[in-house]
């Protein structure tokens, strides 16, 4: 999970996948990605409690939709 | 060991806030003490929200490695708030998330790039990307298994 300053650098990483390659993305796309109910609810003091129930399993679904391919 | 949801949230919360607040993840004997608890039981519950999350212990020890989005083992992922650097990032991509645990400030991610060690630079602030350089940085990942890891374990929680 990392962050290159262009996409040339990260197709030349030593650990580029091409069969990953939908998930080079622009930061924006990644920064949206991480902007989701899952990411944003950490400061809760309920976390986990949310996270373990109906509210977490649907920011989880949208997380897991997003990252889908 | 067997722990409540409450329990695991108190935990949880204390870990985080003091991340947020010194830069480091407690050690469980730290934890036992600000929330009176037994060392043990500080210990057993760390193990349970790291099965739970997508965070880890160094391997053999019982060492916080990672609690996402910070990580105890420094990263090149360097986090700073208010001009203030004390947090590493996980990774690329939690470093993007640290911004939701500090509200109103600015938070600034700085790293190398793999290829070369040229800096790149983000600045966010809530809702706002206020600074990407250069402004063709993209992200990547080989495999995402650990953002999906506690999927399958959410139904193990007392």
């Amino acid at each position: 999970m990392n962050l290159f300053r262009a996409e040339e650098q990260a197709r030349l990483f030593h650990d580029w996948d091409q069969d990953m390659e939908w998930t080079l993305q622009p930061l924006q796309w990644w920064a949206t990605t991480f902007a989701t109910p899952m990411f944003r609810n950490r400061g809760r003091s309920d976390f986990i409690t949310w996270m373990s129930g109906e509210k977490g399993a649907s920011a989880m679904h949208e997380l897991r939709s997003r990252l889908s391919h | 060991m067997e722990f409540s949801l409450a329990e695991l949230d108190e935990a949880y919360e204390t870990l985080m806030s003091e991340v947020v607040r010194t830069g480091v993840v407690p050690h469980y004997a730290e934890l036992s003490a600000l929330i009176e608890i037994s060392p043990n039981e500080a210990l057993g519950r760390i193990q349970k929200i790291v099965e739970l999350t997508p965070g880890w212990m160094h391997p053999g020890t019982d060492y916080i490695a990672s609690f996402p989005p910070f990580n105890n083992q420094p990263t090149q992922y360097r986090i700073s708030v208010d001009g203030e650097q004390k947090w590493f990032a996980q990774c690329g991509f939690e470093a993007l998330a640290c911004r939701w645990l500090f509200p109103g400030k600015t938070v600034r991610i700085e790293a190398p790039c793999l290829l070369g060690g040229e800096p790149l630079t983000i600045e966010m602030k809530d809702e706002e990307i206020l600074l990407v350089d250069p402004d063709t940085i993209v992200g990547t990942r080989a495999a995402l298994l650990v953002v999906m890891q506690p999927i399958g374990l959410l139904g193990e929680a007392a």
